[in-house]
C-alpha cells in the first residue's frame, strides 16, 4: 500500500517536472508581429486592414489554429480566403502574418497517409514528420532540365496500354460524362503500380465523402496504400481547400520527384476544381468571363499540369505523370473547361456513356482517344501486336453499320466484321483486374492473328481467362522472357503460336459449332 | 498619421505610461498620444500596436504560445 502511494507520487513528480521543463523551453516572442484587423467576414472571405508587407499567397494566422490565404492585395485592405470555417472570426478580430508562403511539410512517412489540402493528416494515425517544406506554388521545370518521355507507365488496361499508351512524365486527360468509369480507370492504374516502383498520389477534389471512403478501402485491401498518398478535399470542405488540394498533391509529388523517383498523380476531378476557384473568385469580386469563370482559369490548370514532367539525369531523372479527370455534360467536349484542359494535356482518353451501356467496359472510344506520346512509350513486344489491332478496329468501325446485314455480305467483309467483333471483345476488362504487359501481349497476339476467329463471341472473355490461367500455370517462363527481353523474338513467337494452338485444341467448348 | 494603441488588463500608472510613450517615440520618430485600452481579457502584461506592427507582451498571448508549444511537442 505504502509503496504504491510512493510510486504514484514519484510519477506525479516526474510528470510535473517534465511539464515544467517543457513550459520553460517555450519560445518567448519579443519581436514585433505584423497584425491586421478584420473589417468584414462572410462567405469564407475576410477583408482585413493592416497587415503591412504581407505577400501574395501568404498564410495568415486567424487564431484557433486556423489559417487564411492572402489573395487580393489592395491599397487599403486585403482580401483573404479563410481555409476552414473559422466561426470565431468577427469584425474587429486581430489576425497575424506568419511570414510563410503557402507550403506543406513532407517526408517519406507521408506514404500511406491521407491528408487534407493543408497537409494535415485526416486518417487519425497521428502527425506526419516534416523533412522538407514544399511550396504549393512553384515555377515548372524549364526546357533544359526536361527529357523526352520514353519509359511506359503501364496502366494494366489493354485498351490503353495497346493503343493509347501513356509514358512516365506525360499528362493524359481522362474525359467523359458522369458514371462512365473515369475514376475506375484511374484507380485501376494505381492498382497496377504495385511492383512498378511508382509512387501514387490521388487527389480527391469535391467528391462525395462516401466515394472517397470506398476508394480508400479498396486501396487498403489491395495493398495499394503501401505506395499511395491521398489528398482529400471532399465536397464538405470549403471551396478554398478544394482549390488548394491539387497543388498540395503536386507538392507531395515534387518531394519524391526531387529524389529521382517516378510519381503518378491523379486529379479527380478538375471540373470541380474549376468550380471551386470560380466560387472564390466571384466572392473576391474578381471580374468573371465565359461561363462565369474568372479570366485566369486556364492558368489555374496550366500551371498545375506543366509541373508534371520528366527530368533528365542531371536533375535526378525522376518524373511526374499526371492523369487529370474532367467531367463533361452530355458529351460536350467543346465547353470551356474541357477545351482548356485538352489543349494543355498530351492526349485524351474518351469514355462514352453509349459504350458503357452497351456493355463495353472500360467504355473507351479508341477511335477518338489519342496519346501524343504514342509508341515512344511502349515496349517493342507491345508495338509488334498493337499496330495490327488498331488497323483491325479501324476497319471494323467503318463496317459496323453493316453488321446487321451480315448474312448478305461477301466473305471478306464478313471476316473483317468477325475479327473486329472479337478484337473489341478482348478489350473488355474488369476495372480492378489490371494485367501485366506480357499477359496483355499474348492475348492481343492471339486476337489479331486470327486464333480467336473460331471462338464464340460470348465465350471470348472466358477463353481469355482460361488462357491466362493456362499460360501462367504451364508456361510461366514464356511470360518472364517477354517481360525481360521486352520484345518477342522469333523463338518466342513460335513458342507462343504452339501454346495457343495446344490450348485451343484442349478446350473445344469455346469453339463455334461447325 | 500612424495610430498607436496600448492595451493592458489594469490601468497603468503615469510613470509606466510615460516610459512606454518614450519608447514608442524613439521607435516611430513621432511623438504621438497613444490610445489606452483597458481589457481585462488579456489577463496581465501589455500590448502596444503601432500602425499594423504589434508588440504583444500580454499574459494571454504567452499562455497561447505555451499551449501551442506543448501541443506540438508533447
Amino acid at each position: 500500500m505504502k509503496s504504491k502511494k510512493m510510486e504514484t507520487t514519484t510519477t506525479h513528480a516526474l510528470f510535473t517536472e517534465s511539464l515544467t521543463d517543457l513550459i520553460a523551453q517555450s519560445p518567448v516572442k519579443t519581436a514585433a508581429q505584423s497584425v491586421g484587423t478584420v473589417l468584414s467576414f462572410g462567405d469564407g472571405i475576410a477583408r482585413v486592414e493592416g497587415l503591412d508587407d504581407v505577400q501574395a499567397g501568404e498564410l495568415i494566422d486567424v487564431g484557433e489554429g486556423q489559417f487564411g490565404l492572402a489573395l487580393n492585395l489592395e491599397k487599403t485592405s486585403l482580401g483573404m480566403v479563410v481555409l476552414g470555417t473559422a466561426s470565431h472570426l468577427k469584425a474587429g478580430s486581430v489576425v497575424r502574418r506568419t511570414g510563410q508562403i503557402l507550403s506543406i511539410g513532407v517526408s517519406d512517412q507521408i506514404i500511406g497517409r491521407t491528408i487534407d489540402a493543408l497537409g494535415r493528416p485526416v486518417d487519425g494515425k497521428g502527425s506526419i514528420a516534416s523533412d522538407k517544406l514544399m511550396l504549393l506554388e512553384r515555377i515548372a521545370p524549364g526546357v533544359m532540365s526536361r527529357k523526352s518521355v520514353t519509359v511506359p507507365l503501364q496502366t494494366g488496361i489493354k485498351a490503353i496500354d495497346a493503343m493509347i499508351p501513356i509514358g512516365r512524365g506525360q499528362r493524359e486527360l481522362i474525359i467523359g460524362d458522369r458514371a462512365t468509369g473515369k475514376t475506375a480507370v484511374a484507380l485501376g492504374t494505381i492498382l497496377n503500380q504495385a511492383d512498378q516502383n511508382v509512387i501514387c498520389v490521388y487527389v480527391c477534389i469535391g467528391q462525395k465523402g462516401s466515394s472517397l471512403a470506398q476508394t480508400r478501402q479498396t486501396l487498403l485491401e489491395r495493398g495499394a496504400m503501401d505506395y499511395t498518398v491521398i489528398v482529400a478535399a471532399t465536397a464538405a470542405q470549403v471551396a478554398a481547400q478544394q482549390f488548394l488540394a491539387p497543388y498540395t498533391g503536386l507538392a507531395v509529388a515534387e518531394y519524391f520527384l526531387e529524389q529521382g523517383k517516378d510519381v503518378l498523380i491523379i486529379y479527380d476531378d478538375l471540373s470541380k476544381h474549376a468550380q471551386a476557384y470560380r466560387e472564390i473568385s466571384l466572392l473576391l469580386r474578381r471580374p468573371s468571363g465565359r461561363e462565369a469563370y474568372p479570366g485566369d482559369v486556364f492558368y489555374l490548370h496550366s500551371r498545375l499540369l506543366e509541373r508534371a514532367c520528366r527530368l533528365n539525369e542531371k536533375y535526378g531523372g525522376g518524373s511526374i505523370t499526371a492523369l487529370p479527370i474532367i467531367e463533361t455534360q452530355a458529351n460536350d467536349v467543346s465547353a470551356y473547361i474541357p477545351t482548356n484542359v485538352i489543349s494543355i494535356t498530351d492526349g485524351q482518353i474518351y469514355l462514352e456513356t453509349d459504350l458503357f451501356n452497351a456493355g463495353m467496359k472500360p467504355a473507351i472510344n479508341v477511335g477518338i482517344s489519342v496519346s501524343r506520346v504514342g509508341s515512344a512509350a511502349q515496349i517493342k513486344a507491345m508495338k509488334q501486336v498493337a499496330g495490327s489491332m488498331k488497323l483491325d478496329l479501324a476497319q471494323f468501325r467503318e463496317l459496323q453499320a453493316f453488321a446487321q446485314f451480315s448474312s448478305d455480305l461477301d466473305d471478306k467483309t464478313k471476316a473483317l466484321l468477325d475479327r473486329g467483333l472479337r478484337v473489341n471483345e478482348i478489350l473488355k476488362q474488369g476495372w480492378d483486374k489490371p494485367l501485366k504487359v506480357e499477359e496483355q501481349v499474348i492475348v492481343i497476339f492471339a486476337a489479331v492473328n486470327g486464333y480467336l476467329d473460331k471462338v464464340k463471341i460470348d465465350s471470348i472473355m472466358a477463353w481469355e481467362k482460361a488462357f491466362a490461367e493456362y499460360v501462367k500455370t504451364n508456361h510461366q517462363q514464356l511470360l518472364t522472357t517477354i517481360a525481360t527481353e521486352q520484345k518477342m523474338s522469333d523463338e518466342t513467337l513460335t513458342q507462343l503460336k504452339d501454346i495457343i494452338t495446344t490450348f485451343s485444341s484442349i478446350h473445344p467448348e469455346f469453339q463455334i459449332e461447325a | 498619421m500612424v495610430k498607436v494603441t496600448i492595451t493592458s488588463a489594469v490601468a497603468l500608472s503615469e510613470k509606466q505610461l510615460q516610459v512606454l510613450s518614450k519608447a514608442i517615440t524613439k521607435k516611430t520618430g513621432h511623438s504621438l498620444k497613444p490610445e489606452v485600452i483597458i481589457n481585462p481579457d488579456v489577463l496581465g502584461g501589455f500590448s502596444v500596436r503601432i500602425g499594423s506592427q504589434e508588440y504583444n507582451h500580454t499574459i494571454k498571448q504567452k499562455l497561447a504560445d505555451i499551449k501551442a508549444h506543448l501541443l506540438e511537442n508533447a
